[in-house]
């Protein structure tokens, strides 16, 4: 390892992101590392020498830093708990504990490697031939290649971490802060729209913070000072950096992530000036740790002061390549050779190399690349045809190669929105091409290279742009053409290695064989081709080898390039957490108004849908001692449980009852003022959805109760139907406005007799299905004389802002009585004993009135109620199955359970949809689908239990207890 | 000091608001929570429950004519919000449905009037809802209430774009809410209404998505006096414009 | 994320609405065939194209009728439940 600042470039001019006074201390693999401030990981370690970063996924390459833009997967490591961080754009923060991944044994020296064993295992398709055939032999596979092709490891030990989610609005999004994404911005701005520019990296200015304009690093570094300042100068202009658009949707919906937060962006015009992925230059060992992209090896330098080699071998076809040498020349780095696949020009940069010395060899490219973990030397061969090359010029001994051989915009993004993707062969580039409306696409993404080119066309994107979504007129869209274009990348820069190992594809380890005998098993589709080959699959999603595999198979098949095709980009661009996608969990909680009370009083409180409700009181230890005092308490004395969950829904208009009538299934209209009466709610096949009471309050007010989890869908059916019926009547969803109480048990009567009140409560005066309003110790009440569990009760409901108060008051009113809290667990057990049925327990998605036996809820002269036509038709049909009540006779026989199935002559002929162990009558009760002849009283009947005990049961008549209805009615 | 449980009404953010640290104050038929907040918080970004205030609904396709009838002033434009004399707001959520939030006094009186003086046998089509009971009421204010609603709401609510009166019924936090601005001395404010279950809920996801802000849990006093004082300082530019010159 | 215009409410994410399925016509249930009310509760046109469709602003409980093309998931129209049934009244007369 050489000295710690060895690579440290130490003049002006480099450096542009660090804090030299600001040094960091941190590790990778446990070996201490230095870096400063504004270093990302691998920067750093590039400075001290360390540029092998990673080992490959199958063969166990070794990797260096590739783009030094996040663009490839070469840089992947764990940093502390995060796995699979991007160590070319992971910001460097002092004790930041970094690990390599992907290896046995070490980094430097990785087993996996040496044993040579990938190559076999894994050749082209093989996902796809194993998991097809042979049979079973994928499972033998799994946990192997899971472990030696893993990426970062998860910890399941990680520390939660705060992200969250933010809406951002804007007229007009400029995605990419380059000087074209800068130009459209300002323009757009100027033209008076709200302006949103977003700029994945740290600081504005894309290629003008590494490379050159003109040729030249000063006006580089002029222009973009003077794009930053009129920036600056805008307030409608607002400026992200450090965050990454990684996703277009519909109607203008853009996602972008920044450190902790997902931002959800409404835009009404979207720009995107992303720029360009650099190509790789194709050849045997073209993957060895110091051969990069041009713009790599200069953030190296310009951004991290970080000398990429000390002596360097470009190989270009464009001006990119001689920019990048005289950096490199710049910053202190021998530049060997330049090896240009062209014939050399003598434009502005290759004039400049030239006047410099500097040896160019034309017509010619690398073939070879020797060394171990780094390059070591170079082979140069002469051109001789598309990909042929013919014997060896020379052998060059450098520690970096330096490609630019050509480019792919960043259409991404504009893919997600809808755009086509095409390739143009005048460029040997792609196109967006039938953008959807909201979209441009200015700069190098949409081909143009020329610096007046660019801020032309930039400038007339965003001018247009801020006119339309202002609603103002603006000139159609004309395709600025830039003939520079036609000259940056190379028709064919693959040089195909009878060796192998000259790889396309880095993240997949694919070579040019692997397309060429991919298409030679039958896919010769490019989806098919992506498919098969896991081309474009890795974390780089094929930035670096769509348009080289799409070359392959052109040259392969002899298809031109524009009739292929390309694979479709889909979002994200960036890898997105889950941490992102979630966010901050927004999961609303309900508490009823007595909430605080339950848990005083030591509620074990359980999820209701939405709500928390007490399953029972007292210490989680013996829930069963529990539930069996509060049963025994509503028997014996009074209980009371908190029932403000349930639905509630005022229904008021002078159609009221007519309203009541066509929506539930029994008949309403004739029902008393002061009466409460069950309701059944089917949906238009006739199946049952919910139930609950009618409680008739005036001639034109219903307050109807519906289940807690279905009152919405309940008010959302009404007012359906309602949109269509036009009837006279206004429905309102009360359910929050109330809270709710069921006092019941045979001292009921005598609690709420002991409360200031304006209701007798009187048997003859308030008899049972009842309803009264008035106040109860100052509180307004709507009380339902019901009867779920099955003894006297009141059910009483009171403004939920008054919910505490009423509990107070009855508490401690019902206090020298035995009153008893009691939960939906001892609920449950109460309503069984009295065989009362829970839709959406006792009765599934398909269950109607005739199988659950409530033929006497029907209204059969009824002309209409949702669910009648179908019903009478079911009804008409026959029926299947049907609810009945059944027994244990033998008390020691075991409990079956919920979803225990009826078996007759060894076939499923029903199931349990309740059962329990009634604390009451001493053995199971339960409910039942039998088959319509299995259901006569006193018929035998088996469940198998767990195990596959057969429990012995006898359908007996519903309710259970007190069956004459005596207690609940006195 | 009062207790806040000596009232049959009690707003369901009562104990979080003690561990807030509020003092009580009877108001009407309850109490209401004080806070206190550095008197920066207003003009950055304040929260307030105002649950304990009165506030009342009608609803049915009767309800603008009846409301105009009771002196209220309004009209059938749907999210708009209506400032009525003495303070107070209506607020139009649909052609046929709006709520009535009482001032900062927490007189309710005129409310319980309109409340007890309806009747069914009216048939004027409109029927009153207990908005005190289904609807937490929530009241932001300061500089950067529009920013910490777009952590939460997908509703674009800047200044700028969202104006005084208007009102956006809509998705905050995963919970269905009314949110409505209405500016106090040249501050941006918005009352929101949310689903008085859900306050608990709803409160931590407002004091979460403020915290980055600065955000501040203050109480009933601090607004009252900012509203006071507006009233005051509206009065005063009344009086000298009828003054002459 | 799509934005629906509410004929209520305005554009909103559609993240704000549940679908209500597509408008269909009751036939009378007094006089249906089993056959024709079978068709109703479970035979869908499934047109390719243009269709009306039932939407709820959720926040709002508000119903509304949606024109959309489901080839290109384009909504052509929002409008109030009203609106759109007396179209159908004044087209049928």
């Amino acid at each position: 390892m050489s000295s710690p600042s060895s690579s440290r470039i130490d003049k002006p001019g480099f450096g542009l992101l660090i804090d030299r006074t600001k040094p960091l201390t941190f590790s990778f693999d446990k070996r201490i590392f230095n870096g400063y401030q504004g270093d990302v990981i691998a920067s750093a370690l590039y400075a001290q020498g360390q540029t092998l970063l990673s080992r490959s996924f199958k063969y166990h390459r070794p990797r260096g830093a590739l783009t030094m833009a996040g663009h490839d997967a070469n840089t992947l490591v764990q940093v502390a708990e995060e796995p699979n961080a991007r160590a070319d754009r992971y910001v460097l923060s002092n004790g930041l504990a970094v690990k390599s991944l992907n290896w046995l044994g070490s980094l430097e020296n990785d087993l996996y490697s040496a044993m040579g064993l990938f190559s076999r295992f894994l050749p082209v398709g093989f996902y796809y031939k194993t998991f097809y055939w042979p049979n079973g032999v994928w499972k033998y596979f799994e946990t192997p290649i899971r472990v030696m092709a893993g990426l970062g490891k998860l910890e399941p030990r990680a520390q939660h971490k705060y992200y969250d989610k933010e809406y951002l609005f804007t007229d007009v999004l400029v995605v990419g802060g380059g000087p074209a994404g800068l130009e459209a911005a300002i323009a757009a701005a100027e033209g008076g729209a709200d302006t949103l520019l977003i700029e994945e990296w740290a600081q504005l200015g894309g290629s003008l913070l590494h490379g050159r304009l003109g040729g030249s690093r000063d006006a580089a570094d002029a222009r973009r000072a003077e794009l930053i300042s009129k920036a600056r100068s805008l307030t409608n202009l607002r400026v992200m950096t450090s965050t990454t658009v990684s996703g277009l949707f519909s109607d203008n919906w853009a996602a972008a992530i920044s450190c902790n937060r997902l931002y959800k962006i409404r835009t009404k015009q979207t720009i995107v000036a992303a720029g360009s992925f650099d190509q790789p230059l194709v050849f045997h060992n073209n993957d060895k740790p110091g051969i990069m992209f041009a713009d790599a090896a200069q953030r190296l330098m310009r951004l991290y002061g970080v000398k990429p080699g000390s002596r360097a071998v470009v190989a270009t076809s464009n001006r990119f390549g001689y920019e990048a040498a005289l950096d490199l020349l710049d910053a202190g780095v021998d530049v060997a050779a330049i090896v240009d696949l062209n014939t050399a020009s003598d434009g502005t940069a290759a004039g400049a190399v030239r006047a410099r010395g500097v040896r160019i060899i034309s017509n010619s490219t690398l073939f070879e690349a020797k060394g171990g973990n780094r390059v070591e030397s170079i082979g140069v061969s002469k051109i001789t045809g598309t990909g042929q090359t013919s014997g060896t010029l020379d052998w060059i001994s450098c520690d970096l190669v330096v490609m630019s051989v050509g480019f792919a915009p960043a259409l991404n993004l504009a893919s997600h929105a809808g755009a086509k993707v095409v390739y143009d062969d005048t460029i040997n580039m792609h196109r967006a091409k039938a953008l959807p409306e909201g979209l441009a696409v200015t700069g190098t993404a949409a081909n143009i290279w020329s610096e007046d080119a660019v801020r032309a066309d930039a400038r007339a994107a965003g001018t247009r742009a801020a006119a339309l979504a202002q609603g103002k007129p603006a000139p159609d869209a004309t395709a600025i053409g830039d003939a520079e274009a036609t000259v940056v990348t190379h028709p064919y820069p693959i040089f195909k290695s009878a060796k192998g190992k000259d790889f396309i594809d880095f993240d997949e380890d694919l070579q040019v064989k692997d397309i060429v005998n991919t298409i030679k098993d039958g896919y010769d589709d490019i989806q098919l081709v992506k498919r098969y080959s896991t081309a474009g699959f890795g974390p780089s999603q094929g930035r670096h080898t769509n348009l080289n595999t799409i070359r392959i198979v052109g040259k392969e098949t002899g298809k031109a390039l524009e009739k292929i095709g390309t694979t479709t980009y889909r979002p994200p661009l960036v890898p997105e957490k889950f941490a992102h996608m979630a966010g901050r969990a927004f999961e609303p909680v309900r508490l009823t108004a007595m909430h605080g009370r339950h848990v005083e009083l030591g509620a074990q409180m359980m999820p209701a849908g939405l709500w928390m409700r007490p399953a029972y009181y007292g210490d989680r230890g013996n829930p069963a001692k529990s539930i069996a005092a509060e049963v025994k308490a509503v028997r014996e004395n009074a209980g009371i449980i908190d029932v403000s969950t349930l639905g509630g829904l005022d229904i008021r208009g002078p159609d009221a009852a007519a309203f009541v009538d066509r929506m539930y299934t029994w008949t309403y209209e004739k029902q008393p003022v002061g009466r409460a009466r069950y309701v059944v709610m089917t949906d238009m096949s006739g199946v049952i959805i919910d139930d609950g009471v009618a409680c008739r309050l005036h001639d034109r007010h219903f307050y109807v109760t519906a289940t807690t989890s279905a009152v919405d869908q309940v008010y959302r059916a009404m007012t359906w139907f309602n949109a269509q019926w036009k009837m006279d009547v206004d429905v309102a969803n009360v359910t929050a406005a109330y809270a709710g109480v069921n006092l019941a048990g045979p001292k009921a009567r005598e609690i709420v007799q002991k409360l200031d009140s304006n209701i007798d409560f009187s048997k003859d005066a308030f008899p049972y299905m009842g309803v009264r309003t008035g106040q109860i110790a100052g509180i307004p009440v709507r009380i339902l004389r019901v009867g779920f569990v099955g003894e006297a009760g009141y059910e009483i409901h009171c403004p939920s802002g008054m919910g505490e108060a009423l509990w107070d008051k009855l508490m401690e009113a019902g206090q020298p009585f035995g009153l008893k809290p009691f939960g939906v667990e001892a609920q449950r057990i109460l309503r069984l004993e009295k065989g009362h049925v829970i839709v959406g327990q006792d009765t599934d998605g398909l269950t109607n009135p005739h199988e659950a036996n409530m033929e006497w809820v029907l209204a059969k002269k009824k002309p209409f109620y949702v669910g009648k036509r179908s019903i009478d038709m079911l009804a008409a049909k026959g029926i299947t199955r049907k609810l009945v009540g059944f027994s244990v006779p033998n008390s020691s026989a075991p409990v079956p359970k919920d979803c225990h199935l009826v078996i007759r002559n060894s076939q499923i002929v029903g199931r349990i949809t309740s059962v329990v162990k009634s604390p009451t009558l001493g053995k199971s009760v339960g409910l039942a689908y039998l088959p319509p002849d299995m259901c006569e009283t006193g018929q035998r009947f088996q469940i198998r239990s767990d195990n596959g005990v057969l429990v012995d049961a006898e359908v007996v008549p519903i309710p259970f207890y007190d069956p004459d209805n005596k207690r609940q009615e006195i | 000091m009062t207790d806040p449980a000596s009232h049959l009404r009690r707003s369901p953010l009562r104990r979080a608001l003690e561990t807030a640290g509020a003092t009580w104050r009877d108001l009407g038929d309850t109490a209401i929570a004080d806070i206190a907040a550095p008197a920066s918080a207003i003009q950055t970004l304040a929260i307030a429950d105002l649950s304990p205030l009165p506030r009342l609904g009608f609803k049915g396709r009767g309800t603008i004519d009846a409301m105009k009838k009771r002196g209220v002033i309004v009209e059938a434009t749907p999210n708009k919000a209506f400032r009525q004399p003495g303070g107070g707001l209506c607020l139009v959520l649909a052609p046929g449905e709006v709520i009535l939030l009482s001032n900062m006094t927490g007189n309710g009186a005129k409310l319980d009037e309109m409340h007890d003086g309806w009747k069914l046998d009216d048939a004027e089509r409109t029927y009153p809802l207990l908005r005190n009971d289904s609807h937490a009421w929530f009241r932001i204010v300061g500089a950067k209430s529009p920013a910490m609603f777009a952590k939460i709401c997908g509703v674009d609510l800047r200044a700028d774009k969202f104006n005084d009166l208007s009102i956006a019924q809509t998705s905050v936090a995963k919970l269905s809410a009314i949110i409505v601005r209405a500016d106090i001395g040249g501050l941006v404010a918005f009352h929101v209404l949310a689903d008085s279950a859900s306050a608990l809920y709803f409160l931590d996801c407002l004091r979460d998505a403020a915290q980055e802000f600065g955000g501040q849990l203050t109480g009933h006093k601090m607004l009252q006096d900012v509203e006071t004082h507006e009233e005051t300082r509206r009065h005063r530019i009344g009086q000298a414009a009828i003054e002459p010159t | 994320m799509k934005i629906l215009n509410c004929p209520l409410n305005g554009p909103r994410n559609i993240s704000e609405f549940v679908w209500g399925g597509e408008v269909k016509t009751m036939p009378d249930p007094a006089t249906a065939t089993d056959a024709e009310w079978t068709d109703y509760l479970f035979i869908e046109d499934n047109t390719a194209g243009e269709i009306h469709e039932w939407w709820l602003h959720a926040p709002t409980n508000y119903w509304f009728i949606a024109r959309r093309n489901n080839i290109s998931d384009a909504v052509l129209e929002t409008m109030t439940v009203d609106t759109f049934f007396a179209r159908q009244t004044g087209s049928a007369a």
